[in-house]
């Protein structure tokens, strides 16, 4: 790994990082048939990206499925239209607060473990010695947990979109006192196939960024304690912006088509 | 500076008892230049040692010699093949037939002491469970550790870390052994197991050791052949004992552990009276 | 490799919830719009309006407020410029008079287009291919807003205080209309 030139400009700079990402997924992209020959290795990965995760996941979706029942109802309170809160919840669920939040929620939680896992096997020669053992350690390591990453966010999504479901119903239904079959009814009425299939996209476009951004961060780290450090700071913010902008261009070619 | 003169111990050597040589090797990173002419030679079956003082690049040094970095200048040869003309299937092809051991014996954490050993083998190799059990116990009973099988690295001390570190290395049953900084931190008596397991190993085995090293004394227990690198070159070269008879400065300041002398004792700064004696702020 | 069994457990637990999530939401959530009515269980009545606004397929076609039946397809006849529009009725509701109306109504103020049917008093009823004759078509928001100010400006020259009272003639939230006979009165 040659280190940036000093003289690099900062458009120089982002845009070798830039290459240097795309590079890596390749990389990476090139090992995971490979890798899946070692399919504990991935299952390991979907359990530490994953299941670790569920709960988190299930406490925020509760929550905001919640708030969503309440701002929903107040919003349409103001037409005469409650009993379409399922619809608020649903729509804004499935297409945009479910991948999102789970994606950013997976960059704090299991994106920096990711990265910080990674990081400190490179601190301490793991993966050095595994090039020394002549063992490939994107095979060994970075691939299965770029796959984990990859399979576990769309489930965590569902989940996240499932539990919020649940928490608007509470508030709707049982809290507002919404009919339980309009609330139903009204939310299947409205809700269409594309909505949940454009959910899912998202959700596997999200899982697939962070999850690079993650091993990334870790793999090139600087050999340091503080290295470390930063390294998993910077996959958190990377891993944020990224998905809101590939949030807003899926939503925009979404909608156009 | 020119290397002394070696010792008449060694018998000469053919050029096949040659597994490593390093030759005219320039390095840089970045703007510091860390190796200018290198030339080092690690015979078959023998222990070669390179010491030096800290920051001399011993860390770059063992990189060039496994591939994983390329001379600016000049030309590595492992097994008579060029590295820089090597493909990276190449490379890794040679590596197995090499061990290295590293300073902290990064042994993958989340393995238990039997898996980390084991992990060569099952990454390289089909053999069956019951074959790779024997291997590695048989392994693990060389350096003494056949017990803490079931271990997790962080439940062991530094040496006994080390010393399964060295079974690994060992599990394929290289041809070329590398330690890096071996004796780094241990107490006498781990130290003293691991010169007995290096010398076990070189001898039993009869493979080639690259030792690197600052440990004076404990190389001059085991070292056929000692480099002395300085200012990214070799300043001496010879036999522990050559080494210590020698009458150049570097050498005697490196061998006895003289504060000052060629490599000074004050990092380079301004006149010592003129700053105390100048207004406060300078 | 230390707890093994609980990783595989947790991980497989996991995958499974998360499929079952994956599952519902996919097959239950979307709407097959009136997930009771096939094909079968319903008859066809077709209606023509002067403008159906933003009525949809699918819309809920409902009488005294109870959902009887959906909007199965909109169309369009070229010889009289009129929207048709046929609606798929449950079987069950098969005491429809045939002079009852159907008008195109707001579920609340955001809420999409329904068809209401206003019954009426004839002894033969709806079959399947019947066409209801009475219809009032959707409120038009810029429409209602032009008349109002059609109608201040006519009557604001005259007295100023009492124009902005008599304005909206027909208010914009719709309920069920009531049932005017001699509005629109269509022949087949």
């Amino acid at each position: 790994m040659s280190a940036p030139g000093i003289t690099d400009s900062v458009p120089v700079r982002t845009l070798r990082q830039l290459g240097s990402v795309l590079l890596f997924l390749l990389q990476i992209l090139r090992q995971c048939v490979p890798a899946l020959a070692q399919p504990r290795l991935i299952v390991a990965q979907i359990y530490n990206s994953g299941a670790r995760s569920v709960i988190i996941v299930m406490l925020c979706g509760f929550f905001i499925g919640m708030v969503l029942g309440l701002q929903g109802f107040d919003l349409l309170q103001r037409f005469g239209s409650e009993d379409a809160v399922g619809i608020v919840a649903a729509l804004g669920l499935l297409k945009e607060l479910g991948p999102v939040v789970t994606a950013l929620l997976f960059a704090g939680r299991a994106g920096t473990a990711l990265t910080s896992e990674i990081g400190l096997m490179r601190v301490t020669d793991q993966l050095t010695a595994m090039e020394m053992m002549a063992v490939d350690p994107m095979r060994y390591v970075v691939a299965p947990r770029f796959l984990g990453g990859l399979i576990a966010v769309p489930l965590l999504v569902a989940i996240f979109d499932m539990v919020g479901l649940f928490g608007a119903q509470l508030v709707g239904v049982h809290m507002m006192g919404v009919d339980a079959g309009s609330f139903w009814s009204q939310t299947q009425g409205a809700v269409a196939f594309h909505d949940v299939i454009e959910g899912i996209i998202k959700s596997v476009v999200f899982g697939a960024a962070c999850s690079l951004i993650a091993v990334y961060e870790g793999y090139n780290v600087d050999p340091t304690a503080e290295g470390v450090a930063l390294a998993t700071t910077r996959t958190v913010v990377a891993s944020s912006v990224l998905t809101l902008l590939f949030d807003y261009t899926l939503t925009a070619i979404f909608l156009k088509s | 500076m020119t290397s002394a003169p070696t010792a008449g111990n060694a018998p000469a050597a053919s050029a096949d008892d040659v597994i490593v040589a390093v030759r005219d090797v320039h390095s840089s990173f970045g703007r510091r230049a860390v190796f200018q002419g290198l030339d080092i030679v690690a015979r078959r079956g023998r222990v070669t040692a390179i010491m030096g003082p800290s920051g001399t690049g011993k860390t770059t040094l063992l990189r060039l010699i496994t591939g994983q970095l390329m001379p600016d200048q000049g030309s590595v040869t492992v097994w008579g093949q060029d590295l820089a003309t090597l493909e990276d299937a190449e490379i890794y092809r040679l590596r197995q037939r090499m061990g290295m051991l590293f300073q902290n014996g990064a042994l993958l954490t989340d393995l238990d002491v039997f898996e980390n050993v084991a992990f060569p083998v099952r990454a390289h190799t089909d053999l069956p469970e019951a074959i790779i059990r024997d291997l590695v116990l048989m392994k693990l009973q060389a350096v003494g550790l056949r017990g803490a099988a079931r271990l997790m690295p962080a439940e062991l001390s530094g040496g006994m870390a080390r010393r399964v570190a060295l079974a690994r290395a060992i599990v394929m049953d290289p041809e070329l052994l590398i330690y890096d900084e071996p004796f780094v931190g241990l107490d006498p008596i781990s130290m003293g197991v691991i010169l007995r397991l290096i010398r076990e190993m070189n001898e039993a085995l009869g493979i080639t050791s690259i030792v690197v090293s600052h440990d004076v004394h404990e190389l001059g227990e085991i070292a056929d052949e000692t480099y002395l690198l300085s200012q990214g070159k070799v300043v001496a070269s010879g036999s522990p004992e050559d080494l210590q008879r020698s009458n150049l400065e570097v050498v005697k300041q490196f061998m006895n552990g003289i504060a000052d002398g060629p490599v000074p004792f004050h990092y380079p700064a301004a006149d010592y009276f003129a700053q105390l004696l100048a207004d406060p702020g300078t | 490799m230390r707890s093994n069994r609980a990783l595989e457990i947790g991980t497989g637990l996991f995958v499974l919830l998360g499929f079952a999530s994956l599952f519902f939401l996919t097959t239950q959530l979307p709407g097959s719009r009136l997930a009771i009515l096939n094909k079968e269980d319903t008859y066809q009545v077709t209606a023509k309006f002067d403008n159906i606004g933003d009525l949809k397929d699918g819309a809920p076609v409902s009488l005294a407020g109870v959902r009887i039946g959906r909007v199965a397809s909109i169309g369009f006849d070229q010889n009289d410029f009129k929207a048709v529009v046929t609606m798929a009725i449950d079987r069950r509701y098969d005491h429809i008079p045939d002079d009852s109306d159907a008008s195109i109504q707001t579920q609340g103020l955001l809420g999409g287009k329904l068809i209401g049917i206003g019954p009426g008093g004839s002894e033969t009823y709806l079959k399947n291919g019947s066409q209801i004759d009475f219809t009032q078509s959707a409120i038009v928001l810029e429409n209602l807003v032009n008349k109002f100010f059609a109608n201040f400006s006519n009557k604001g020259s005259s007295s100023g205080g009492d124009a902005g009272a008599a304005a909206p003639a027909t208010p914009p939230a719709a309920g069920p209309a009531p049932a005017d006979h001699s509005h629109t009165k269509e022949k087949p």
